[in-house]
């Protein structure tokens, strides 16, 4: 299926180009062999991997998670266009970023996605290192227009504060930190030094879905979507709960932080329920905050999404100016190469000011592109 | 101990874009670390390697050929190892086709 309109809508002609549009939600595909040429060398072997049995099957096998069956199928069209996007060729992507109209982005890794797959901080840190060396470097020539995020792997909070300083002096825009931590959540006040330092170098937290936890959970009858919308999705409300609740925004307030991918039509529920929670169970909550925990993400925090009218209904109760788009190129979820057809589409409602927030400006202030005047 | 190991990376009849790329990294103990990488590069010739003294065997990986898009992995190209290969003591020269040790 396209990616532009559902079945019962037709896609409307091309619109003309009329605003700055960032796309706050990118990936590259990573040179394949990337990792295995440029991690030391006693991490090499631990690895993501395909591994073929004797029966010539195939799996993905990732250190902390269940080997994956990988299953051979075929794609046409533009879903072949996408798996064919986002390769590591500077000249093709801006390219692909004019057809769609894309004036400047913010790249998240692919590959690099399993960076903090192993339950081994140690592993991740050596992984996340030579993605942070690799992306600058390689987005470099574009880098007014193309801003890699920088990946930081959390467990291991002394070390973490080290490459959160060293990649604020490479030049990097904003920290990517996994939207699980799993058995070390983020409202653990030994996480205080880490918010601490990316405070001070001004940088917001990305926490891109599909991190941290491997979200291919669910196998047999509705497994990918129970995958998508339950173990890849939803998970993006965690880090926004644990940090407005738990008095990080009150101790950090210049922090910003928030979840990419995950759409935004969750978002309007979560800030009510906390609000309501702390109201409600006043008698079991700790810390008292100054402020509730809903007018701490709206003062801090923000969420990106793709194609979700429905969350764009309730702006009202999130703010205009907490709200990114992204096209996710080059991936089948995203809007990538409609994306102007998916903007005029889900955004009819809204007003031209709240257009030029929502498609670029935000993401300009937030990640410091220079928007036209 | 080898000396030199002298490996045919195969798939010489295939167009370049065609041939699998592979990666081959020393191995320094049995619990599989590695050491340095000794190749990167597609099949389609055949190269002779000088053994460091401290290398016991050595290890392969490989990728689809750069036209195959994996359509089936969202993260894209993983790698696919092949048997660990240890040299055995009198060995003085080792030769082998890479495509021989894929699983």
């Amino acid at each position: 299926m396209g990616t532009a309109a559902p079945e019962n809508q037709a896609p409307t002609a091309k619109p003309q180009k009329k605003y700055f549009v960032v796309s706050a939600d990118c990936h590259v595909l990573e040179p394949p062999d990337l990792w295995e040429r440029r991690i030391e060398a006693k991490f090499r072997h631990r690895l993501p991997k395909v591994e073929i049995d004797a029966k010539g099957h195939k799996a993905l096998v990732v250190e902390g998670a269940r080997p994956l069956r990988i299953r051979d199928f075929n794609l046409e069209g533009e879903d072949l266009e996408r798996a064919k996007g986002g390769r590591p060729d500077l000249a093709a992507r801006m390219r692909d970023l004019a057809r769609d109209g894309i004036d400047a982005e913010v790249i998240y890794p692919n590959r690099g996605l399993l960076m903090w797959a192993s339950p081994d901080p140690a592993h991740q840190t050596a992984m996340c290192r030579v993605w942070n060396d690799w992306a600058l470097e390689f987005f470099g020539p574009q880098k007014h227009r193309c801003a890699p995020v920088a990946a930081v792997a959390p467990k291991d909070v002394e070390t973490a504060v080290k490459e959160v300083e060293r990649v604020a002096k490479l030049g990097y825009r904003t920290v990517f930190l996994p939207v699980q931590a799993q058995d070390q959540p983020y409202n653990l006040p030994l996480y205080d030094p880490l918010w601490a330092a990316i405070q001070e170098t001004g940088m917001p937290i990305s926490f891109h879905v599909g991190t941290g936890k491997d979200p291919r959970t669910a196998t047999g009858n509705g497994g990918a979507i129970i995958n998508y919308v339950w173990h890849a999705l939803s998970t993006a409300i965690e880090p926004v709960v644990q940090l407005c609740a738990s008095g990080v925004c009150e101790r950090f307030p210049k922090l910003r932080f928030g979840p990419v991918e995950a759409g935004i039509g969750w978002l309007a529920w979560t800030l009510w329920v906390m609000d309501e929670g702390y109201k409600k169970h006043h008698f079991w909550v700790a810390p008292k905050l100054p402020m509730l925990p809903s007018d701490y993400f709206r003062r801090q925090g923000f969420a990106t999404f793709q194609d979700d009218p429905i969350g764009l209904e309730t702006r009202r109760w999130v703010g205009i100016d907490n709200l990114l788009w992204g096209d996710d190129y080059p991936h089948h979820e995203g809007t990538w190469p409609r994306s102007q057809e998916v903007i005029d589409r889900t955004m009819a409602n809204l007003t031209e000011d709240e257009r030029r927030k929502v498609l670029g400006l935000n993401a300009a202030k937030l990640y410091g592109f220079e928007a036209p005047v | 101990m080898a000396k030199k190991l002298t490996i045919n990376w195969g798939e010489a009849e295939k167009t370049l874009e065609q041939r699998k790329r592979w990666l081959g990294s020393w191995l320094v103990s049995r619990d599989g670390e590695e050491g340095d990488n000794f190749y990167e590069g597609s099949g389609g010739r055949e190269t002779t390697h000088d053994i460091p003294s401290e290398v016991i065997g050595f290890r392969l990986r490989w990728w689809p050929p750069d036209n195959q898009v994996d359509l089936n992995l969202e993260f894209g190209p993983l790698p696919t190892l092949t048997e660990d290969y240890f040299f055995s003591e009198p060995e003085q020269t080792v030769t082998v086709a890479a495509l021989d040790l894929l699983r």
